[in-house]
């Protein structure tokens, strides 16, 4: 989807002759957060130049329009100038104590902190812009000799790959309830409100659980499992769009999937180089996966070391489950715990025992209330209801033709919120429908900077000489905004493929909308 | 992960995709496979008082009590030979329990058929009861208990409500029709009854006497194909095995007769249109002879009900192909969503809740010395109490011993059948050794 540019010129500006672009980058030197850019810090003044990149990632298809998820990243080369005043030294030093952004940045302290990068046109003498890329500092690299610092920004899913959590057992739920659920879990900038934006997803989600992995491939497992794409847009939104997001109609025409954003002509760009990339087919898929249960209650953990709680103290210790859990039984003492002094004496009456469960550990506090003797906790287990695999099972689906061609081209895909036949039907004829045959890429090089452009746009390319003129989604953006020789220049590389190649059909059934009938509302995977 | 799948609710706005669309024609499927699935007759007593004692046990097993079927059914019938010597028939719930009520009682010639509400009971674990007492200077005087098998009904929230029409030319709405149908799956899944076993019986005379049943049962009648297992040790004598069903009533009817050495495992078809859906019937086994210095001894693996063909006026379809229209682009799919509506229509009420009490097998009138359940192998979670219990399934090596229950922390035990390789839904097994209850769940009862 785009980015909403009511009441801007920027559409028209994008593509006029004489346009003046704009660029303003913003640093959270002072830790205000999102939500509060206008108290951030204003480094556009020292900018040398800026380039950047979003891509489609995920699935192994670099254009597939869809995905695990979409990268952005943004460099930024600026002059580090000497300071004057109270200050001394070079400004975007992380030694140089007496930097006016030391505080900020000095000791390693730059890595994470917020920052955005906005770029427009001025209308007139308005600045217009809209934001390209909205999230953190990922590195500071200082050239002494140059007096310029490079800093590489990545967008805000660089918190959710660097949060590790793990969750209770989350059952029956909706992608959508998943993923507010782990999102919340984030170490920094959970999204709040109006920060983030799910689709349902299509298919219910039986039993989820974060085992301490990083929450930003959590998410890509959960879009790949619908059939869709999880990222952070350019104005730090979190997105989950399932697989059904592209050829559903909107209200707001630039966020709707239907509707061409933006069509490009041939005075637009310097180049258009269509390709088919053998690299694309896969006309083979398999999709593995493991059916769930819930079992009966049943020692999920046993202790191996007999721990020792000193008198009137506690300890705490993690129990790893055998299985993932639903939940955990109330220890029954003498059944599922004893303790007693190194001496024999039973002391498990003055034991209580305080679990914190998580679906794959259960942290458990052991109090001892005895004030004379240490207890010895001879015997600990925890009974629950695990959540059992079944044998894994293969869904495969091939196209003999395709293979004939291409030779066989095989995708593996292993989810593991992939758990019924049906769903691994879905997936796998989903990626064989889109990848048999290589969909049409095309690049179009050096066209004039669409700011509100993003990966999985509807675009329109109309070109003679090539006879193309059709809609395309945006795989890929690479930006760049530099001076240039004869005034500023603000650029765009966009690879895109064809939505047709995507989606084959225009008149999927939408609930509320479509007849039942017999020409109205095909069917999705 | 269950045969059934649960959805997400639908909304308007959204793309219909084949996954969840299969899944609401898969899951019919599945609730029409079960409810044409065999049903055990169940074994209750009817019994006198064999001496001089004071009372004598009628009914002895276990219930496990679900939170959302709460209503228990029973009928118990007393037939007092002397109105002046008072016997009493007692149907206790949570017998010997903290919670232990008197569920009903009568001391009067007659029938009671009612039904307790359970509410006040979680959900777990309790022992059934019923007896037949009579005060001390009664002792001479007969008199006869029969408990029929209780059973709990459904007492949740979810109810049947039939889709809109989705006509050529109706707008497919989330409210009408796809919500409307997941809200009926549902609705149907809370409707499977747990499955119990049949109490499998060997017995032979008492004395010289020219018949005797050798068991009782109960069933509410849904389907005439009666499926058997029966086995007669010795005909002479004129010795036979006869299986009635309606015994006693006004539309008896023996479905099968042995009088040959031999074991049958077979079925007979009841007579048409005689016994009506939702009603019970007494079954029983009556071993009979013309020499009545002939002992012989009979045996039933099992009795249980099946229908005869598949229920009519379900219609399965066949694969759904993602790009199709979702009414039916060809010839046979037209109406592909207006059959689930139909389906739905054919499935309510094909399939009743009854959640049944387990008689003991240890107390049934057996001169077996292992006394067993029967199953039919349906659902995952095996619910049983005993010991010594080995699951007999296959051949003979396919067997699993059940962990001892006690009467402290382990009154029952939970056994999930799906870590018993081969045991695949259909089949056969029974329980060995001294069961006191067995029955299978589809999930942990809470």
């Amino acid at each position: 989807m785009a980015q909403d540019i009511t009441g801007t010129a920027l559409a028209a500006n994008s593509v006029a002759q004489g346009a003046k672009p704009v660029i303003q980058v913003l640093f959270d030197w002072a830790d205000d957060g999102f939500g509060n850019e206008g108290d951030w810090t204003d480094e556009t003044t020292y900018l040398k130049s800026a380039s950047g990149r979003s891509r489609a990632v995920g699935w192994g298809k670099s254009l597939a329009g869809i995905g695990v998820g979409v990268a952005d990243d943004a460099t930024l080369v600026f002059n580090n100038v000497e300071e004057t005043g109270g200050n001394s030294g070079f400004r975007f030093s992380q030694t140089n104590s007496n930097g006016s952004l030391y505080a900020s940045i000095g000791e390693g302290a730059a890595r994470g902190k917020r920052a955005a990068v906005k770029l427009g046109y001025y209308n007139g003498a308005t600045p217009q812009s809209v934001y390209m890329l909205k999230g953190y500092l990922e590195s500071l690299q200082e050239n002494y000799r140059d007096r310029q610092v490079t800093i590489t920004l990545r967008d805000r899913a660089m918190a959710a790959a660097l949060s590790k959590h793990a969750t209770t057992l989350q059952e029956n739920q909706t992608a959508a309830q998943y993923l507010t659920t782990i999102a919340a879990l984030m170490d920094r900038d959970p999204p709040g409100a109006g920060e983030y934006s799910y689709d349902t997803g299509y298919v219910l989600l039986p039993y989820a659980w974060l085992e301490d992995e990083p929450i930003w491939k959590e998410m890509g497992l959960v879009a790949e499992s619908q059939g869709g794409r999880i990222w952070f847009d350019h104005a730090g939104v979190l997105r989950f769009e399932d697989g059904t997001h592209f050829v559903r109609a909107r209200a707001d025409a630039w966020r709707n999937p239907l509707v061409s954003q933006f069509t490009f002509t041939t005075d637009d760009f310097q180049a258009l180089n269509p390709h088919y990339n053998p690299e694309e087919v896969v006309n083979h898929v398999i999709v593995e996966y493991s059916p769930k249960y819930e079992s009966y209650v049943q020692v999920v953990y046993t202790a191996a070391e007999t721990f020792i709680v000193p008198p009137s103290g506690s300890i705490t210790i993690r129990c790893e489950h055998r299985y993932p859990v639903a939940s955990v039984a109330t220890p029954v003492a003498s059944t599922d715990f004893k303790a007693g002094t190194a001496g024999g004496t039973d002391l498990t009456g003055d034991i209580t025992l305080t679990l914190t469960t998580k679906a794959i550990y259960t942290d458990v506090q052991i109090e001892n209330a005895n004030a004379d003797y240490a207890a010895y906790i001879y015997k600990l287990q925890l009974r629950g209801y695990p959540v059992l695999s079944e044998q894994p099972i293969k869904y495969e689906c091939e196209d003999a033709t395709s293979i004939a061609r291409h030779g066989r081209q095989t995708m593996r895909v292993a989810n593991p919120y992939i758990l019924s036949y049906r769903h691994a039907q879905n997936v796998g004829d989903l990626l064989l429908a889109r990848f048999k045959d290589p969909p049409l890429l095309i690049e179009l090089a050096g066209v004039p900077g669409v700011p509100y452009l993003e990966p999985g746009d509807r675009i329109t390319v109309t070109e003679t000489k090539t006879g193309i003129n059709t809609a395309f989604f945006i795989g890929e953006i690479d930006w760049r905004f530099d001076p240039g020789g004869g005034g500023l220049i603000f650029k765009e590389n966009i690879q895109a493929v064809r939505a047709s190649d995507m989606y084959p059909h225009t008149d999927y059934f939408v609930l509320g909308t479509s007849e039942f009938g017999d020409a109205d509302g095909r069917l999705f995977w | 992960m269950s045969d059934f799948v649960r959805l997400q609710a639908f909304t308007d706005g959204e793309i219909l995709s084949k996954v969840p669309y299969s899944t609401l024609f898969d899951n019919d499927g599945y609730f029409h496979g079960l409810a044409d699935a065999w049903n055990p007759v169940q074994n209750g007593v009817a019994r006198g008082y064999l001496g001089t004692e004071e009372s004598i046990v009628i009914y002895d097993g276990y219930h496990v009590l679900a939170s959302d079927a709460q209503t228990l059914n029973y009928t118990i019938d007393l037939i007092n030979t002397d109105a002046g010597h008072a016997s009493t028939i007692t149907l206790y719930y949570d017998y010997g329990g903290a919670g232990q009520v008197t569920v009903d009682s009568r001391n009067t010639t007659g029938t009671t058929t009612d039904t307790y509400d359970l509410s006040a009971f979680s959900a777990g674990f309790y022992r059934v009861y019923c007896v037949l007492t009579r005060a001390a200077g009664s002792t001479a005087y007969q008199a006869y208990g029969t408990c029929y098998p209780p059973y709990t009904t459904y007492t949740g929230a979810k109810s049947f409500a039939a889709a809109s029409a989705s006509a050529d030319g109706t707008v497919g709405t989330a409210a009408d029709h796809f919500n409307a149908w997941r809200a009926n799956q549902l609705y149907f899944y809370d409707q499977l009854s747990s499955h119990p076993p049949f109490n499998s019986v060997r017995r032979g005379y008492n004395a010289s006497e020219s018949e005797l049943v050798i068991w009782y049962g109960w069933i509410v009648h849904k389907f005439r194909r009666i499926r058997y297992r029966a086995w007669l040790r010795e005909n002479a004598g004129g010795n036979v095995l006869t299986l009635y069903y309606d015994y006693g009533g006004a539309n008896e009817y023996a479905f099968a007769t042995l009088d040959t050495e031999t074991e049958v495992e077979t079925y007979a078809d009841l007579p048409d249109a005689t016994f009506a859906p939702g009603s019970a019937y007494l079954v029983a086994a009556v071993i009979s002879r013309t020499d009545t210095g002939q002992d012989t001894d009979a045996r039933l693996r099992y009795i249980m009900e099946s229908p005869v063909a598949a229920t009519a006026g379900y219609t399965s379809l066949g694969t759904l192909v993602a790009g199709q229209y979702v009414f039916g682009d060809t010839a046979g799919e037209g109406t592909r969503a207006e059959l689930l509506t139909a389906n739905q229509a054919n499935l309510e009420g094909r399939l009743v809740r009854r959640d049944y009490a387990v008689r003991k097998a240890s107390y049934s009138d057996t001169a077996e010395s292992t006394w067993m359940y029967w199953m039919c192998h349906r659902h995952p979670l095996l619910y049983y109490r005993g010991q010594n219990l080995v699951l007999k399934y296959g051949n003979a090596n396919d067997y699993v011993t059940l962990p001892d229950t006690d009467d402290g922390d382990n009154r029952y035990r939970i056994y999930d059948l799906r870590q018993v390789d081969g045991l695949i839904r259909g089949v056969h097994y029974h329980i060995e050794g001294t069961p006191e209850y067995a029955a299978e769940f589809k999930e942990v009862v809470t």
